[in-house]
């Protein structure tokens, strides 16, 4: 993971065949532009077999499937919201 | 050509049933009945279009289940005053495919979770009367695989959980925000196909936040950002991966 900054931009890459992670927003990348108070360290390198097993993951969890089930849990992400 | 003895019982059926669905009083003769026919709107004449009007959207599900005609663009109108919850209002309808939606009072806030998610025929969304204030949009358009525009404008800056709003769209183009109203992480990483004007829609919309937050997008787009687009993303503490 490289990190550089470019037109006083902080910039994130990785080398070939590496991707960014980060946990917290669940987002994979190829390059990031960082914010200027965002912590750099949020972000970790993975390889292509780590990115495929997060890929799938995600996809599983985004996923819908029409039962009554997944609609309760679209409820109860609702409710678990503050608004 | 030959000649077919067709009672008059029968004539009258049809031409009652044409003009039950074209909503007319004309007469036919049985040689103008086959172009009459062919006049109908698909989906019923005069029916079409036909606005549902709620007082509340306290209706979940109210349109899962609903079967329209090919490319009927079914209009619902929101009265009503108050605050309210759309839980799933078109979840996973699977053949509508246009839909517009007119709230009344535009200073209202709607709970939009999943309310379009997993329309899998959906190509345009029409919001009237906008902006359309949400606060929250988890999953509001997710699942939405051929969804190409969402027409008025939105306003998420009471939403804190947009998570999934736009997951697999795949398809979609337009959308539009209302400008420095997005305050939580926003991912479009799915739609590689979003014009110039919805881009700067989006960072228009982003606003300045004391914690930074991620705008994630497809990699095409990014490719596409200019120098100073992605100055405007970052400097408002933004960050874009």
């Amino acid at each position: 993971m490289k990190l550089e900054t470019i037109n006083g931009i902080r910039v994130l890459t990785t080398s070939n065949e590496m991707w960014l992670y980060n946990s917290k927003d669940k987002v994979i990348s190829d390059k990031v532009y960082l914010g200027v108070n965002a912590d750099e360290t949020a972000w970790t390198e993975i390889d292509e077999a780590e990115k495929a097993r997060l890929e799938a993951l995600l996809e599983s969890e985004t996923e819908t499937t029409e039962t009554t089930d997944d609609y309760a849990e679209a409820g109860k992400i609702l409710l678990g919201v503050s608004e | 050509m030959a000649n077919v003895l067709v009672n008059d019982a029968s004539l009258a059926d049809i031409a009652d049933a044409i003009r039950e669905k074209n909503g007319t009083e004309e007469t036919y003769k049985p040689a103008e009945m086959g172009a009459a026919v062919r006049g109908l709107q698909s989906g019923g004449g005069s029916s079409e279009n036909a606005v549902w009007q709620y007082a509340t959207f306290d209706n979940g599900q109210a349109f899962r289940n609903a079967t329209f005609p090919d490319d009927y663009k079914a209009e619902v109108k929101i009265l009503g005053h108050k605050n309210g919850v759309a839980l799933g209002y078109f979840f996973f309808n699977s053949n509508i495919s246009n839909i517009s939606l007119e709230i009344e009072n535009n200073e209202v806030t709607v709970s939009a979770n999943s309310i379009f998610n997993a329309c899998q025929s959906l190509k345009n969304v029409e919001f009237k009367n906008t902006p359309f204030k949400i606060n929250n949009g988890a999953s509001m358009f997710g699942n939405c695989k051929i969804l190409e525009n969402i027409y008025g404008v939105l306003d998420i800056s009471s939403a804190n959980n947009v998570a999934g709003m736009f997951g697999k769209c795949n398809m979609l183009k337009e959308v539009r925000f209302a400008n420095e109203t997005i305050k939580v992480s926003l991912s479009l990483v799915e739609s590689n196909l979003l014009s110039d004007d919805t881009v700067q829609s989006i960072i228009d919309g982003l606003m300045v936040v004391t914690t930074a937050q991620t705008l994630t997008l497809h990699a095409d787009v990014k490719a596409k950002l200019t120098e100073a687009q992605i100055a405007t993303i970052t400097g408002k503490n933004w960050t874009l991966a």
